[in-house]
């Protein structure tokens, strides 16, 4: 089983790299490249079961974008081949048509996912999320400069319960397509949803998983949930 | 009319100053929101001191503020600093309340400010400082100030091209700010702890800013803080202008090496980070042109502020209150890299939730994933308490770090967990956010009392 980190020196914020590091704990028999940003990305050239994007500043969303825009079909190919993207943060607006900046110029996009996303800066939106996703509840944080629109259903990860969804109002949180993920939830989004992480490695052929520090990392997620299902404040 | 709106206001802040403080309140910020709600030029507005300094950068602020603020004060100037207020533009309004008399001419010699790096916007324009210390640049908690690169393009925005820089040349991310101004550099030499490769987990600058290629170090002190330079192109780490060339832990002194001239300063505190604070706050001094003789002196009274560090004792034990921020996952893998390089058999108690977002709301935990828990994996650290809501999350986090399950306690309740901890242990190190700092108080006395009772007539009970 081959996973492919990519860009880890700068897709790296706010505690997302810790999801690749629990996952490696999780599939101790898997192999992890890690890809730096100064190099071409290996799922071009030879066959991945998964790519990994965190969260990263808006000027290295621009410099990846102007890395993959001349792979656009490989990564479509790998997409309808069923190869698993996941992306936390801010880093699946490059699947969508263009990023909007403040001043209305429009950054081109991959174009995989039809949708587009806007910059707000300085406005940053901050929010707890839960959520759903195949019988799931999904819980995380965001923190952003950006929202993402035009989101069809079909193309929805996450069904949005309380907390920002792809944009302020929306019912729907982040992008899917095949195995495509893309959630703007950020940090170590694997370690707080360890059923989502059961579901990966079943995904990537793991029958039966046993994830990491299981019985503690269950805890914190039921601790969790329960805070985020009471009445408690959400935007913060 | 609009000096008019500017007295209106300069006397409704002395007005609302006065009356809070009859009142007992803590007046450091509302005179100077009432002061900004009347005239929002008041800043601009107001005459200023004939020195102007201020510190910003992420960590190392307060520390460094006050230090400054303490030398100045001791060599015999009159000087209003924010040191026990908000360092917003709403506290720096307060504070130059303070430094005009109702006529709003400057009753002091040098304003001293603490300024946010975020809120520096709406402040570094209109106060003009005349010197800049920038401590740092780090990641810091992501609902405020995002990422590093959107904090420097606010300084290197905002700070007057007139102000005088003295930056830390051992941080790449903030010595690259501000390429016009006139600027000083600090920094210290290669020590026998630094490394060549990054063993933290973060690492915000860890590319080349010109061609993408990994940089190299000639050494790396912890995270991004080091001397770098690109195997690929002619980019590299600024040298330093005040070079510190000794640490001597024994004697409890520090070596600084400027204009080929060496002089010797008392060490204020022995974490490596309030070393970088105070070789900020001598720079600084210099420039400033202080007699560096008097420095010396002023030095030996300072001490860093009992909110941050205080040394107690119970029983056999040795109780070590200190900050280590929430949300800042430097900030606290710093305070962790400080207790795990401690000498002798420890506990460490971990109580790092934010208060204020407990009491309605839940709190963003991802940050304690890029904290360097592995400076706690040694044997000589005998247990680890982690307190509160957020414990489960600490505990995944420990055991990511290879440190054994044995040697955790987990406990939702804070004081339960006093209850709970082994008492017999040489020294015990207490770690608190700024929003815990009273309920750590409250902990610290039941600790004293527990541990006082656990060690009866020279034995352990």
């Amino acid at each position: 089983m081959k996973i492919e980190v990519l860009y880890p020196e700068i897709c790296c914020l706010f505690g997302d790299k810790a999801n690749m590091r629990y996952f490696e704990m999780c599939l101790p028999e898997a192999e992890f490249i890690k890809t730096p940003v100064s190099e071409m990305p290996r799922f071009l050239t030879e066959d991945v079961d998964m790519v990994y994007f965190g969260s990263c500043s808006e000027s290295n969303q621009e410099r990846i974008l102007s890395r993959l825009k001349d792979h656009k079909e490989r990564i479509e190919a790998l997409i309808e081949k069923g190869v698993i993207f996941l992306m936390t943060g801010n880093s699946f607006e490059i699947m969508g048509n263009y990023i909007e900046k403040p001043d209305g110029e429009k950054i081109e996009a991959l174009g995989i996912v039809d949708f587009y996303s806007k910059r707000t800066i300085p406005q940053r939106f901050n929010s707890l999320f839960l959520g759903k996703f195949d019988e799931m509840d999904m819980v995380g944080y965001t923190s952003r400069f950006s929202h993402s629109y035009d989101i069809k259903e079909k193309d929805a990860f996450m069904s949005a319960t309380k907390g920002y969804g792809s944009f302020k109002d929306a019912k729907t949180e982040g992008i899917r397509r095949n195995n495509l993920y893309g959630t703007y939830l950020l940090g170590p989004f694997l370690i707080q949803n360890p059923l989502f992480t059961k579901y990966l490695c079943e995904q990537l052929g793991v029958k039966e998983p046993e994830i990491a520090f299981e019985k503690d990392v269950m805890k914190a997620y039921e601790i969790r949930l329960g805070e985020f299902k009471k009445d408690i404040k959400f935007i913060c | 009319m609009g000096i008019l709106r500017y007295f209106i206001a300069l006397w409704a802040s002395k007005t609302v100053f006065k009356l809070l403080r009859l009142l007992k309140r803590n007046a450091t910020m509302y005179p100077g929101y009432v002061a900004l709600k009347i005239c929002p030029d008041y800043l601009a507005r107001t005459k200023k001191s004939p020195n102007v300094l201020c510190v910003t950068g992420t960590n190392g602020k307060t520390t460094t503020t006050n230090m400054v603020a303490d030398i100045l004060a001791q060599s015999g100037m009159r000087v209003v600093s924010n040191r026990y207020g908000s360092n917003i533009n709403t506290g720096v309004a307060t504070a130059l309340t303070h430094s005009v008399n109702i006529f709003g001419k400057p009753k002091v010699d040098a304003l001293v400010l603490e300024v946010d790096e975020k809120f520096s916007r709406l402040i570094m324009p209109f106060i003009k400082p005349d010197y800049l210390i920038v401590t740092n640049l780090f990641r810091d908690s992501l609902k405020r100030n995002a990422h590093p690169e959107y904090i420097f393009s606010i300084l290197d925005t905002y700070v007057p091209k007139e102000t005088k820089l003295v930056l830390n040349a051992d941080c790449l991310q903030s010595s690259q700010l501000l390429k016009e101004n006139k600027k000083v550099y600090f920094g210290i030499d290669k020590l026998d702890s630094d490394v060549t490769e990054c063993v933290n987990i973060i690492n915000d600058f860890s590319i080349c800013p010109v061609c993408d290629e990994k940089l190299k170090f000639n050494y790396l002190r912890y995270h991004h803080i080091g001397n770098a330079y690109c195997p690929k192109c002619d980019f590299k780490s600024y040298d330093a202008d005040y070079r510190l060339t000794n640490i001597d832990y024994e004697n409890k002194t520090i070596t600084v090496l400027h204009h080929g001239k060496e002089d010797v300063y008392p060490m204020v505190n022995r974490a490596l980070y309030n070393i970088y604070n105070e070789l900020a706050a001598i720079s600084l001094m210099s420039e400033f042109g202080a007699d560096l003789d008097k420095v010396k002196e002023y030095m030996h009274k300072i001490s860093v502020t009992q909110t941050r560090y205080n040394e107690s004792k119970a029983g056999k034990t040795e109780i070590v209150r200190t900050l280590a921020k929430g949300q800042n996952s430097v900030s606290c893998s710093r305070t962790l890299d400080f207790v795990g390089h401690e000498k002798g058999e420890r506990t460490v108690f971990i109580m790092l939730d934010d208060l204020l977002e407990r009491k309605d709301s839940s709190e963003f935990e991802g940050w304690i994933f890029d904290v360097d828990f592995e400076f706690l994996n040694t044997p000589e650290i005998k247990q680890i308490v982690l307190a509160g809501p957020r414990c489960y999350d600490y505990k995944v986090r420990c055991l990511m770090a290879g440190i054994p399950e044995e040697r955790i306690l987990c406990e939702l309740d804070e004081l339960k967990a006093v209850e709970l901890m082994d008492k017999d242990i040489e020294k015990l190190y207490l770690l608190h956010d700024t929003t815990t700092f009273d309920l750590a108080c409250e902990l610290e006395e039941k600790m004293k009392v527990a541990f006082s009772k656990a060690y009866k007539g020279g034995e352990q009970v």
